[in-house]
């Protein structure tokens, strides 16, 4: 038994985790170990990327016809979950600024602006401007090297008699924490909660969403996302 | 539709887009459904797990992250993960005998293999490195999802013996696979 007691680096406790050879307990261990710990977590990706192409070499073999059926009565016959038209904005909004050329930009913006319009954020100093072609920003927003204050420079949201704008930071954990009201036109100030500070980082991303009068009552974006904006430290 | 890849379609699902979902299926099942069939060897539990996988990857497009893992790697990852996790909860069943055969694909689809082609390739001039037994233990425990004990007892070996093939294994595995890779690790 003694050599299977070799100590065995996270390279490989990931890779038992891909292959699947981890009891229920171990398995289990290692999901939640996958949620915050990002070394591992790529560790574990590495081997997902090398041995995938093993599971397609398997000959494809097509499921019975009802099952498609049955799929998809079971997802679109629940009602509409908000949170996905939020979800689905962010990764569409991400998909639309990487790496992505001038020409490219302008072939989507027709698209990004269906649904959403861009903020326009800048930090002292250091500043970057996501603007598709021909779309005006809902807002332009300035962050001090502090991250104590969001200055509201120029707001431009309509809004209906029995709502608010309601402004939403999205780190990294793509988890939206509000900001507060806003002003829908003008100029204001949103002070940064100190417990949210950390969360400023590139990739992180401002938002705008259209909710009921007082803000979300859910703590969550319940209604459309109008505008979405990266921050970018540079 | 027909020259969106599935990294386009992905990102219209995030947008809650369901033609773009029901291409996706039609793409892509057939190769979800024979992984979750070698995890399961049971035709009614790998459709239920196939449609678990379907309902992750329209709740979750959102989070495949573009140019991050290749789409098809996202979608086998999820349809293994489901299925290895029903496998889990219901008692230990031996391993079949025709899990042993390699049933491999002669000719794969060309659209969304090509990308994979290569690393196809080079697993496979990995997994050649390692002695038969070991490449033998490591291929049945990907395709069947099966435990350690699982294995052990297929094999007729001791649980510790299993272990020490297996990681010595994945050892070898990336210490070639980083070697003859060209992408950072």
């Amino acid at each position: 038994m003694s050599d299977a007691e070799d100590v065995f680096d996270d390279a490989v406790l990931a890779g038992e985790y891909v292959i699947g050879v981890l009891d229920a307990e171990a398995r289990h261990a290692v999901g939640r170990r996958l949620k915050d710990d990002a070394e591992f977590a790529a560790l574990v990706q590495f081997w997902e990327r090398k041995f995938s192409p093993l599971a397609l070499s398997l000959n494809p073999v097509a499921p019975p016809a009802a099952l498609k059926q049955r799929i998809m009565k079971t997802l679109f016959a629940e009602p509409a979950r908000r949170e996905r038209s939020f979800a689905g904005a962010l990764a569409f909004w991400r998909l639309a600024t990487a790496g992505m050329t001038a020409l490219a930009m302008t072939a989507i913006a027709a698209l990004v602006y269906q649904s959403t319009r861009p903020l326009e954020i800048v930090e002292t100093q250091l500043y970057a401007t996501i603007l598709p072609a021909d779309a005006e920003p809902v807002l332009s927003a300035r962050i001090d090297n502090q991250l104590r204050m969001i200055e509201i420079d120029r707001a431009a949201i309509e809004l209906a008699d029995n709502q608010a704008a309601e402004l939403w930071l999205i780190p990294a954990d793509g988890t939206p924490r509000s900001l507060g009201l806003i002003n829908s036109e003008g100029r204001d100030r949103v002070g940064v909660p100190a417990r949210l500070r950390s969360l400023f980082n590139a990739g992180a991303v401002l938002a705008v969403s259209l909710e009921p009068l007082g803000g979300s009552p859910t703590g969550a974006p319940t209604g459309p996302i109008i505008g979405l904006g990266e921050l970018n430290s540079n | 539709m027909d020259a969106m890849t599935i990294e386009d379609l992905l990102a219209r699902i995030a947008l809650g887009d369901r033609r773009a979902f029901s291409e996706v299926y039609d793409r892509t099942s057939a190769k979800l459904f024979s992984v979750a069939l070698r995890i399961l060897s049971d035709q009614a539990e790998a459709e239920d797990a196939l449609q678990e996988a379907y309902v992750k990857v329209w709740r979750n497009a959102a989070s495949f992250e573009i140019g991050r893992a290749s789409p098809m790697t996202w979608l086998i990852t999820i349809a293994r993960n489901t299925a290895i996790d029903r496998a889990r909860k219901r008692k230990e069943t031996p391993i079949d005998a025709t899990d042993l055969e390699e049933q491999v694909d002669i000719d794969p689809s060309p659209e969304d293999m090509a990308v994979l082609a290569d690393d196809h390739a080079r697993l496979r001039q990995c997994l050649d490195e390692l002695d038969d037994e070991q490449r033998a233990v490591v291929k049945t425990a990907f395709f069947t999802g099966r435990t350690y004990a699982e294995i052990a007892d297929w094999r007729k070996k001791p649980l510790g013996t299993v272990k020490s093939w297996v990681r010595r294994s994945l050892m070898k595995l990336r210490a070639c696979l980083e070697r003859t890779s060209s992408e950072p690790v």
